[in-house]
């Protein structure tokens, strides 16, 4: 075969069998080929001791979201933002507590720690023995995941009251109400300077009113069942489970979906000095708010 | 003369009330087996409209018709047995209620939301019972592997009849949520509004539902004489 165009009519049909034969054998040995997964956005964990909704629809629950500073899947981060949600089926009610991530934890050391060593299975433990309650679930997001998350439902309304420029997390707001896409919510949320007095715990408020501003902007774009359906469709595409099956996510979305954000109560964990370097240590009126939490999942006097 | 006049109109009396007394015997012999034979066989008239499937995955391209077909069966056993057999009996059929409802929404039924998940305790039907739905909006989600996990239904219903005291109508509308269980699917959530018009009605007749979680609901309190007439 000297004649290269006689060559090149071998070689071309030969070339094209045999990659039709690998890629049938790569077909053979690993399945049929499965549609692309999305970039993780989130993870969610849920406990494996939890009761399913099945087996108890009114029981009162827990929810922890964790945003953590991990720049990549690969960073577990440290859990820098902590929010632990409260659902009351029976009432259709929910009440949320933000921890400092400075709050000391029962083990000792920082609460925030605990996810970069041990992920959200080492935090929640602590933040179960710190309340005394027993967590769920437990989802958490980097700052790519939140920032394509937030892009991705376009925007979270959010209203500005106080002046916030702070070069380190990037904010330059005037009080005023804003439509926040991923980039300035996550600055929105991460700064601390721009509260000279409150610092962290201002910071950690902040937080708060954006998880609330998210669920009132996909309550808004996701109406009734079949809205939940959507919303969690395009959900499971970025999302990483551990201990939970797409009905499941499913009826969290709709219950999540249900609930009023304007009767969701938003409270700091009163903290003070620990005398342990920069760790603040719970006063006793975070006791007492522990065991109002604690009881139905509900803050009735704070 | 006057005696026999007498004797001919007492002999017409007993002939005519012979006459009608045989006729009011063949009338009531013929009339009472037939009257019990036709008591009025109910009409429910329901089938599936839009179809939307969102998936995790690439398939499936559509609702599957297997999985319609079984939901709208579903939907159909629940409607006769929360509303066609209470119009007839007076309650509902705890056997067809247990197949359509998962265990889930089955124990709200000890609650208050019996009464708008089911139309009991109203005046029975003495005519016909036409239940007229919209056609009914289902949406599925599919996970990774293409499989429908769950699937959510728009009700839109009338159901009218007459009772002794005259007209009654129910409209029942919302959302319900059904899952596979068991082989079949079963409604497992549900936001129902329930409006009943017609006399002898009791005051309370209005209620709505607000799903607190996948598959219960609380009823608030019914809105007194609010439809009632």
């Amino acid at each position: 075969m000297r004649n290269p165009i006689v060559r090149l009519l071998v070689i071309i049909p030969l070339t094209g069998l045999l990659l039709a034969g690998a890629l049938t054998a790569a077909w053979l040995a690993l399945g049929a080929p499965q549609p692309a997964h999305a970039a993780t956005w989130f993870t969610v964990h849920r406990v494996e001791s939890a009761a399913s909704f099945t087996e108890a629809p009114d029981a009162p629950f827990y929810v922890l979201v964790l945003g953590n500073d991990g720049r990549t899947d690969a960073d577990p981060g440290l859990g820098d933002a902590m929010h632990v949600i409260g659902v009351n089926p029976a009432t259709g009610d929910a009440s949320m507590i933000d921890v400092p991530r400075d709050t000391e934890a029962p083990s000792g050391g920082k609460i925030n720690a605990f996810h970069a060593t041990g992920g959200l299975p080492a935090t929640v433990d602590q933040l179960d023995r710190m309340m005394g309650i027993n967590i769920s679930y437990a989802i958490t997001t980097n700052f790519p995941g939140f920032v394509a998350m937030v892009n991705e439902i376009g925007g979270v309304n959010i209203e500005v009251t106080e002046p916030m420029f702070d070069h380190d997390s990037g904010t330059e707001f005037a009080p005023g109400t804003y439509t926040m896409l991923g980039d300035s919510l996550l600055a929105y949320s991460r700064d601390r300077k721009s509260y000279p007095a409150e610092g962290d715990r201002q910071r950690t408020v902040n937080q708060g009113k954006a998880i609330i501003a998210a669920l009132s902007t996909l309550r808004g774009q996701n109406p009734g069942a079949a809205g939940t359906a959507r919303l969690v469709s395009i959900l499971a595409r970025h999302v990483r489970t551990d201990n939970m099956d797409l009905t499941q996510m499913y009826d969290l979305g709709r219950l999540a979906l249900s609930l009023d954000p304007a009767r969701i109560k938003n409270v700091v964990v009163p903290t003070g000095a620990s005398g342990n370097g920069t760790n603040l240590a719970l006063t006793p009126a975070a006791r007492d708010l522990f065991a109002d939490f604690a009881d139905d999942a509900i803050l009735q006097s704070h | 003369m006057p005696e026999s006049k007498t004797r001919v109109s007492r002999v017409r009396r007993a002939a005519l009330l012979a006459f009608a007394a045989a006729t009011m015997v063949a009338v009531g012999v013929t009339a009472s087996p037939a009257g019990a034979a036709k008591k009025p066989k109910p009409v429910v008239k329901m089938s599936a409209g839009d179809l939307t499937v969102y998936k995790v995955g690439n398939d499936p391209q559509a609702l599957p018709d297997d999985v319609r077909d079984q939901v709208m069966a579903t939907l159909l056993g629940y409607v006769n047995a929360a509303t066609v057999k209470p119009l007839q009996t007076g309650s509902a059929d705890p056997t067809a209620l247990s197949a359509a409802l998962a265990p889930s929404v089955a124990a709200r039924l000890t609650g208050p939301d019996r009464t708008v998940l089911l139309d009991e305790g109203l005046p029975k039907s003495v005519s016909k019972i036409v239940v007229n739905a919209a056609p009914v909006k289902l949406t599925g989600l599919a996970d990774g592997d293409g499989k429908v996990v769950v699937v959510t239904a728009n009700l839109d219903a009338t159901t009218t009849t007459k009772t002794a005291k005259g007209k009654m109508s129910i409209k029942r509308n919302g959302e319900l949520v059904l899952t596979p269980a068991d082989g079949t699917w079963k409604i497992s959530g549900y936001t129902l509004f329930v409006d009943r018009l017609g006399k002898g009605l009791g005051p309370t007749t209005t209620a709505t539902t607000t799903p607190v979680t996948p598959g219960a609901a609380t009823a608030p309190a019914a809105t007194p004489g609010s439809v009632a007439k």
